[in-house]
């Protein structure tokens, strides 16, 4: 059962980002004041998330110079799970070979990674994370977080 | 510019930035951060009361100051992270480097160990 649904559709990199918060934002205080939702760490985590691959999508799928930059999103709430479907129409997603490993103890600090978090954070932060690309041309991407 | 920056007697340099830290600010704050170290500004406490929500962009232009603080000396610690940032950090474990100070003061305390010029 659908609780409550949300859309979005963007044109640049800059509109993309700050709509995305937006609306997520709006999802949440509609969602809180009807129902019942966990920790607002839990909200944290999905919006990290959703922020990550917005911002991947935004970034990396496009030419660097391109200025029209399309993202579509739509959020779902159910009463189990919150779910997040982005789609971009720019080139398939290719997984790069190294994800920055966790920093432990005896870490140093000059050789520590300053980019590649990205989807290692939505991974971490979300239940699922799949990526497909469509056929006729565009990525998609399905977020899901149990509560 | 994205940063404001007031320096102390102390010689330490508070930073402060509004909205959010994340893809589309990312650049110029590391860039705001490397040209503040460089001229001398080593021992840096970034706040982040107004700070909204930061994002893995916005992580790296942080770790970018940190590394160039340390290099020169010093270093660059957080203070007032809301909520989101303290998730952030807990899932990337990175809050082993950038620890979130709770106040201004906590984070000045701890410099005391660093010796000034």
């Amino acid at each position: 059962m659908l609780l409550i649904e949300a859309y979005v559709a963007t044109q640049t990199q800059n509109e993309g980002l700050d709509a995305i918060h937006d609306m997520i934002e709006r999802f949440w205080s509609n969602a809180a004041s009807m129902y019942q939702l966990p920790s607002e760490t839990w909200r944290h985590l999905f919006t990290t998330a959703l922020a990550e691959v917005a911002a991947n999508g935004l970034r990396h799928a496009y030419p660097p110079d391109a200025i029209e930059r399309p993202l579509w999103v739509r959020l779902r709430l159910f009463p189990d799970r919150v779910e997040a479907l982005l789609i971009d129409w720019g080139s398939p997603y290719e997984p790069s070979s190294s994800t920055p490993d966790a920093p432990d103890d005896n870490v140093n600090i000059a050789t520590l990674p300053e980019s590649g978090y990205g989807l290692f954070i939505a991974r971490s932060a979300l239940d699922s994370l799949r990526y497909r690309r469509i056929r006729s041309g565009y990525n998609c991407w399905k977020l899901v977080k149990k509560k | 510019m994205a940063l404001q920056s007031e320096t102390g007697d102390d010689g330490i340099t508070v930073v402060r930035m509004d909205g959010r830290l994340d893809l589309l600010t990312a650049t110029e704050v590391k860039q705001e951060l490397a040209e503040l170290i460089a001229s001398g500004h080593r021992r840096l406490i970034f706040d982040l009361d107004r700070v909204s929500f930061v994002d893995s962009s916005g992580l790296g232009a942080l770790i970018s100051g940190l590394k160039a603080a340390r290099q020169a000396g010093g270093d660059l610690r957080i203070a007032r992270a809301n909520n989101q940032v303290r998730t952030l950090l807990n899932l990337t474990m990175l809050e082993r480097v950038l620890r979130p100070y709770e106040t201004i003061e906590e984070a000045r305390a701890g410099y005391s160990q660093i010796a000034a010029d």
